[in-house]
């Protein structure tokens, strides 16, 4: 079972999003995650080298993670409460740019986004003013994207054309490592404005903001789950991959013997449909024997059209 | 259809690139300094974004023709080939394109002009030799013409280059453009062309065999010169009865004798472009078949390869005339592409290396 990894830096931003995904704590000491179904989340803290040091742990768990979703605060030119997706995170510190493969516009314009004033969120903490705003009607905004511009330290440069924010370039930068730029998304609310400047920024004005993010982050859970081109592949290699574990602790295979032996069985299922049974291997106690019948099989293969 | 507007700083406003930016009013456009950013850029996933993909509208600096790998041409002596576009709207899954790309977007070059002028110069070099221009060598050429119109550009362009010679290589019947305007005398629309099973299995998205030899029939008749690039042969163990059908269904509806040129390819890959198909397409039944891997290039084991373009070498030469074919390697003598001088290239996975490589190919679509 694959798994949308939801990442967030503050518990207030987690939240909404364990509550709205129902998700369960991970009994790990020292990492703040929580799993459920389909959807997993890890809160970093705060900062680039936590980011990335949590989710490495995270990762470590073999959860079957395969596509994240950076969700949280950021700073900018618009009206507080506004939700933006990434079209592209800058590292302010390295210069490193990525541009995310934008979901389809059909995915967005299911996830409208209501906007909070800012009368309304000032003194109104907690799951209360959560549920309230998501279960009111969303007013019909298009979701819209811009730059995420990651910072080492706060910052109240406000431009209209990109977001701020402190941990978007780490959680790319480390998640990029594991899987392609179209299963990794990041999505901003709007915390703080020329009008709202970070001095007046409280944490109990998170939760409340953070409600807006969750029509885009249902959305694009929905779809980066339902993504079939990578889960055929994921699906295919697994059938693959547990075949060549079961094959080689019955069978010593040398590293490069089981490299070869992991295509074999690649050819062999996509030429037929199915894998070959433990009958069709014959004995297995020959790793050079095995490669060799695999090969035979493989080279005999009626080719028909 | 495209969600995704990337566009370049440098041609934002270029009318060509408004034009086209104008056909997707729903898109999302993101501005960028160099197209390279987003299409280069490292963790991309050819496959999927080819469910998706964005549009990159960019400006093409530098060599804008280049000459085309030794030993292709249709009868010319000077031969190149240049690239208005990278990627295809189709999929098929024996293109290397899969495995030279890293990202699955299409990018349009929107200065035509500047194409035009460095096709005109280089058919100026030498005036008493006319030079051969193929496009389609990193995109089909029609396939997206109704978005970039390039189509009408290019005959506009080539009318007025009496010198200059061009091969539009497709799989599209995108032949509108062609079919509302007299034909173009130094203009060759050629088609790619593979037995209907086969086509069915492998070009994903690309219009059926039937489709094509109905659109080079419209452009026959209506007067334009048309060619028939039977490349890449696949295998199969029926294959001759694939291929003798394919060949006299397409023989048999048009004029033989007024095809411009037949040409025959094998299927070969550079061994770093198969490497990454297969971490792209491990479930591909084409890319699961046995294969040969000779020094720098991937192929049909030899026998193969060879009864393969034997077989339908002989079928075309019952049709059609000697002065008409051109096999993209020597068939009783292949040129090993493996061995040839062009294996001084260094094959590491870096994009020049990769481009070079492809350079040896013969041209996709
Ligand atoms: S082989 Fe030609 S038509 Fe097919 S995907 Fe490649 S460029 Fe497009």
């Amino acid at each position: 079972m694959s798994l949308v990894c939801l990442i967030t830096a503050m518990t207030a931003e987690a939240r909404p999003l364990i509550e709205s995904f129902n998700l369960k704590a991970l009994p790990q000491k020292g990492l703040s995650a929580w799993v459920g179904e389909g959807v997993c989340l890890v809160q970093t803290g705060m900062g680039q080298q936590r980011a990335e040091s949590r989710i490495d742990a995270l990762l470590a768990n073999q959860l079957g993670i395969s596509a994240f979703i950076n969700v949280g605060i950021a700073g900018g030119k618009r009206q507080l409460g506004d939700v933006i997706i990434a079209s592209s995170v800058h590292d302010q510190l390295s210069g490193k740019t990525w541009y995310p493969h934008l979901p389809p516009s059909s995915v967005l314009s299911t996830a409208n986004s209501s906007t909070i004033s800012s009368t309304n969120f000032s003194d109104d903490s907690s799951e209360d003013a959560f549920a309230d705003t998501f279960e009111n009607e969303q007013a019909s905004c298009a979701v819209d994207h811009c730059a995420v511009i990651s910072v080492p330290e706060p910052c109240e440069h406000y431009r209209s054309d990109c977001v701020y924010d402190m941990e978007a370039s780490a959680v790319i930068n480390t998640t990029s490592k594991h899987t392609d730029l179209s299963r990794i998304q990041t999505v901003k609310v709007i915390s703080d404005n020329p009008d709202n400047p970070l001095d007046d920024f409280s944490v109990k004005n998170v939760t409340p903001l953070m409600c807006n993010t969750l029509p885009l982050v249902t959305a694009l859970v929905d779809w980066l789950s339902a993504e079939s081109a990578a889960r055929d592949v994921q699906d295919f290699r697994g059938q693959v991959n547990t075949l060549v574990t079961h094959i080689t602790g019955l069978c010593h295979h040398s590293v490069t013997e089981t490299h070869q032996l992991r295509r074999y069985l690649e050819r062999f299922l996509a030429l037929n449909g199915e894998l070959p049974t433990l009958e069709q291997l014959g004995q297995l106690n020959s790793s050079q024997a095995l490669l060799q019948r695999l090969n035979d099989e493989l080279n005999n293969h009626a080719v028909n059209y | 259809m495209i969600s995704t507007l990337y566009i370049e700083h440098d041609i934002a406003e270029h009318p060509r690139a408004k034009a086209i930016a104008a056909r997707f009013p729903q898109s999302r456009q993101v501005f960028i300094e160099r197209y390279g950013d987003v299409f280069n850029q490292s963790a991309q996933n050819f496959r999927q974004q080819k469910q998706q993909p964005a549009l990159i509208l960019a400006k093409k600096y530098g060599k804008r023709v280049l000459p085309t790998p030794a030993g292709y041409h249709i009868g010319g002596q000077r031969n190149y080939y240049f690239s208005h576009m990278l990627n295809c709207v189709y999929d098929c899954r024996y293109c290397f394109l899969q495995g030279m790309y890293r990202s699955g977007n299409y990018v349009v070059f929107a200065n035509f002009d500047d194409f035009f002028d460095d096709i005109r110069s280089t058919s100026e070099e030498d005036p008493t030799t006319p030079a051969w221009f193929f496009s389609g060598y990193d995109c089909d050429s029609l396939a997206l013409n109704p978005i970039t119109e390039f189509t009408n550009e290019a005959l506009d362009q080539f009318a007025t280059m009496p010198n200059a010679r061009l091969e539009l290589r497709t799989k599209s019947t995108q032949i509108r453009p062609l079919l509302k305007r007299d034909p173009v005398a130094n203009v060759v629309v050629a088609y790619s062309l593979s037995p209907a099973a086969i086509a069915e299995a492998h070009e994903h998205k690309a219009p059926s065999l039937q489709k094509r030899i109905q659109a080079l029939k419209d452009l026959q008749s209506a007067g334009w010169s048309v060619g028939l690039r039977f490349d890449p042969i696949l295998y199969a163990d029926n294959f001759k009865s694939l291929y003798a059908e394919l060949i006299d269904q397409t023989l048999d509806a048009l004029d033989v004798d007024a095809v411009h040129s037949v040409s025959l390819g094998p299927f070969r890959l550079p061994k770093p472009f198969y490497k990454r198909m297969i971490r792209l397409y491990p479930d591909s039944e084409l890319l699961a078949q046995p294969m040969r891997t000779k020094t720098a290039m991937v192929s049909y084991p030899q026998e193969t390869e060879q009864e393969l373009l034997m077989f339908c070498e002989n079928e075309l030469l019952k049709r059609i005339n000697k002065s008409q074919y051109f096999p993209c390697v020597s068939i009783s003598n292949p040129v090993n592409l493996a061995e040839s001088d062009t294996t001084k290239t260094n094959t590491s996975e870096n994009n020049q290396s990769l481009h070079k490589l492809a350079r040896r190919l013969e041209p996709q679509s």
